[in-house]
């Protein structure tokens, strides 16, 4: 759990980065205990979920019961298939081809569709993209390291089909984030 | 509370005024009408509302709505099963006699309406029979439940299923029963007596008899979050329609040949749009909607009153720089009319 | 304000805002659906929009609230007191020093930078109702991207008054995808829309829609190669307090039944006086 006012700073952070993409926001450094190295994209998970949505871990490899068991007791969310989940949280910057699985909207109703929240090394090194579109002035270069490039290509072809596609929010160990709307083009 | 049953025409009206006088209560009707729409079962609240409002029931209505929305929500009620209902008014128009025979209630139905300018005298006691008070009333057969032994009743359209919430999920039309009857039972009573008015005058296709119009006490039950034991939490008054969806001359019937049901359960007294409800279940059920009262869209849409009224009112708003730019539309199309001469 | 949450809504509430407002920003111009709750005020002035603040404001924010432009409206303060009972927020009526404004039918003549964020308060949410009375229509329109609907009603117009006549509520193409409907702001603010360094979030309390804009997105209000959108002409006019010339303004009478014409947006026009000492 985390206070209503610790939710109200990371849920304006959250905010300013899917308004612009690529900008890096600082998430304020709240405490807390999950069973996994970076407490970061637990702040966004409590903050955004409830018994209203559903959620799904990727890629957690020893403790992903514990992990879906913290999240569910902190937040009153339960665990869905991955075809049904609101929320994915993915460790190791891979869903291993499993992006085609999630829910990416209907025209009628493209906002139905997932949240991704990766858990990655380090944002502001590492792999550099060239991204575009919707809350960027022209073009913004944006790096991150410990995100495959495959799931980059993946995303991409998931969100090629606009309005429907992922939306994605990039969680480092600092607190730093980052966010790739299925609005933003992705070049590399 | 003493149980008096009745017999007879006469008697039943002399007893119906006496038992208004028994239930009178400043405003009764108005507080029931305020808790159905304010969708909030609060007696003392709701006369608090109508008193703080001056008698403005909308007004009223949307006190408690609002009141309603700071709530803390625990969980939902066990269904409620009307048979167990402690009745105190039943009628049936389908059949003239039916089990456990026809109770007048209290009501103003067979009353001539006529302005009494003194309080009306005090009704004497003429010794009426009377059941044992101690006794517990014994339960009504429902009326459906008889026609549905004898094969008369069609299936619901729908599977029974988890009832949708519109306090809290968005409406996104064609709209499961569970949903339309929400909307309903937290509608505005005039809107939707105009609507099924319309009906029943042509503008659509539903015109019912009466199978059951209930009025009684029901009681309101929980799981205990510890025992999940079913416990009682309290009683509700609720006023309930079970309208066979066939009117005079016109037998409609289902795809089977049997007669469908339209449902109407409202919060306190309010045969009007108890009756009115069961009507719009029925038009809005319509696959091939021709008339308003059929247009899901329409009806559902229109029937709120907190927010067709906060809608309606806010022209009172100021609207002067909208007004600004339609001016200077207006300029522009009489320049280019000018223009033309 | 005791006996009721910070910034008035529950938590749950506040999160299931927060959550459609992110796909809002994501699906730029759709109109996402959410459970709008009842609010103390009533709908059709300001329920919307007053959620949408509740879900973002914190207390670091300053809050600015217009109506028609002006920070004096009635109803703006009646809003502006809601929100500070329940949050104790600082508020203003200086564009720059706000960091969310909740306006009805203006965007502040002054520009507004990327730390802020404007809330319009949107009555009606879909820009094709004028042309469907369907909302299942008009979603399917949205979903195939068919317009067409829109565009035979702007011709008809021509064909009638020579003009396209819309006033306010002036159809918006959204990142070359949505038909957008900007809420009833005059066609003086559509441009302020395109390209804004700010973000501009828009919710119907009513009609149970959220959409957004997000900064630096294309708006392009619809238009004829030979009948262009053009924006209110004042006929050089000047407002009678400040006198500018270069700010949406009002028609009104002085005390001596003149017309005069006045700056809609109060706060900048008695900005403007103050610098120049009148």
């Amino acid at each position: 759990m985390i206070s209503i006012f610790d939710a109200q700073l990371v849920f304006r952070k959250v905010l300013d980065a899917m308004a612009r993409p690529g900008k890096v926001a600082k998430l304020p450094d709240i405490p807390l205990n999950p069973p996994a190295e970076n407490k970061y994209p637990f702040l966004i998970l409590f903050t955004l979920l409830d018994h209203e949505v559903g959620f799904e871990v990727l890629g957690a490899k020893n403790n992903a019961e514990e992990i879906s068991r913290y999240i569910a007791s902190n937040t009153g969310s339960s665990e869905s298939s991955l075809e049904n989940a609101d929320f994915v949280l993915i460790y190791g910057g891979s869903s291993g081809g499993r992006i085609h699985e999630m829910k990416q909207g209907t025209l009628e109703y493209p906002d139905e569709s997932v949240t991704l929240i990766y858990d990655v090394e380090r944002i502001g090194t590492g792999m550099l993209l060239m991204i575009s579109g919707p809350g960027i002035r022209a073009e913004r270069k944006v790096a991150i390291e410990g995100i495959e490039e495959e799931e980059i290509r993946d995303m991409v072809r998931v969100n090629s089909e606009f309005p429907l596609g992922v939306d994605a929010i990039f969680s480092d160990r600092c607190g730093n984030i980052l966010a790739m709307p299925r609005s933003t083009k992705v070049r590399w | 509370m003493g149980y008096v049953a009745v017999k007879g025409g006469e008697d039943s009206i002399k007893n119906a005024k006496k038992l208004i006088e028994i239930f009178r209560r400043e405003n009764r009707l108005a507080v029931d009408q305020v808790m159905g729409e304010g969708s909030l079962y609060a007696p003392k609240l709701a006369e608090l509302a109508v008193k703080q409002a001056e008698g403005d029931l909308m007004e009223a209505s949307f006190l408690i709505r609002a009141y309603r929305s700071t709530l803390p929500r625990i969980g939902y009620s066990e269904p409620i099963d009307t048979r167990d209902m402690f009745v105190i008014r039943r009628i049936s128009s389908t059949f003239k006699d039916i089990p456990g025979g026809q109770i007048l209630g209290a009501t103003r139905d067979y009353t001539q309406r006529l302005l009494e300018f003194e309080p009306s005298e005090e009704v004497e006691d003429e010794g009426e029979e009377s059941s044992d008070a101690s006794e517990y009333p014994p339960k009504f057969e429902k009326v459906v439940d008889v026609m549905r032994k004898d094969g008369l009743i069609a299936d619901p359209s729908e599977k029974p299923e988890e009832p949708f919430d519109i306090t809290r999920d968005s409406l996104q039309f064609p709209l499961p029963r569970s949903a339309r009857l929400q909307a309903l039972a937290r509608g505005e009573s005039g809107a939707m007596l105009a609507l099924a008015y319309s009906s029943l005058r042509g503008y659509g296709s539903v015109h019912p008899t009466i199978a059951e119009l209930r009025v009684g006490y029901v009681k309101v039950k929980i799981k205990h979050p510890y025992t999940k034991k079913e416990v009682s939490i309290g009683e509700i008054l609720v006023t309930e329609c079970e309208g066979i969806l066939s009117g005079v001359g016109v037998t409609t019937l289902s795809e089977d040949v049997k007669f469908s049901i339209g449902y109407g359960l409202v919060f306190g007294q309010n045969e009007r749009k108890a009756i009115s409800m069961a009507i719009l279940d029925g038009t809005t059920n319509i696959k091939e909607p021709k008339a308003p009262s059929e247009d899901q869209e329409f009806v559902f849409y229109h029937i709120d009153g907190v927010d067709a009224m906060g809608f309606v009112e806010h022209l009172k708003l100021p609207h002067y720089v909208t007004f600004q730019s339609s001016l200077d539309r207006a300029k522009k199309a009489k320049e280019v009319k000018n223009e033309g001469l | 304000m005791k006996g009721y949450s910070y910034a008035f809504l529950d938590e749950y509430t506040k999160r299931e805002i927060r959550r459609k407002i992110l796909k809002a920003v994501a699906i730029p111009g759709y109109q996402v659906p959410f459970a709008s709750r009842e609010m103390p005020i009533a709908k059709g002035w300001g329920t919307g929009g007053l959620q949408v603040t509740l879900s973002l404001i914190g207390d670091s924010d300053v809050l600015k609230v217009i109506d028609q432009g002006s920070d004096d409206s009635v109803n703006a303060i009646n809003i502006k007191r809601l929100v500070q009972r329940t949050t104790d927020v600082k508020l203003t009526k200086d564009t720059k020093e706000a960091t969310i404004i909740q306006t009805r039918h203006r965007i502040p003549e002054e520009d507004l930078n990327e730390d802020q964020i404007i809330v319009f308060q949107v009555p009606f949410p879909e820009p094709l109702r004028t042309v469907e009375p369907s909302e299942q229509l008009t979603r399917r329109m949205h979903a195939e991207k068919d317009y067409s609907k829109i565009w035979l009603y702007l011709y008809e117009n021509i064909v009638q008054y020579g003009d396209i006549t819309f006033g306010a509520r002036y159809p918006v193409m959204v990142n070359d995808r949505y038909l957008m409907d900007p809420s009833p702001i005059p066609r003086w603010d559509i441009p302020r829309l395109h390209n804004a360094a700010f973000l501009s979030l828009f919710c119907a309390g009513r009609e149970k829609r959220v959409y957004a804009i997000p900064p630096y997105t294309k708006v392009e209000p619809l238009e004829f190669e030979d009948y262009k959108f053009e924006v209110e002409n004042f006929d050089g006019k000047v407002c009678a307090m400040c006198g500018s010339d270069d700010t949406f303004l009002t028609k009104s009478v002085d005390e001596r039944g003149n017309e005069i014409w006045l700056c809609s947006d109060t706060s900048f026009c008695e900005k403007r006086r103050r610098e120049d000492g009148l």
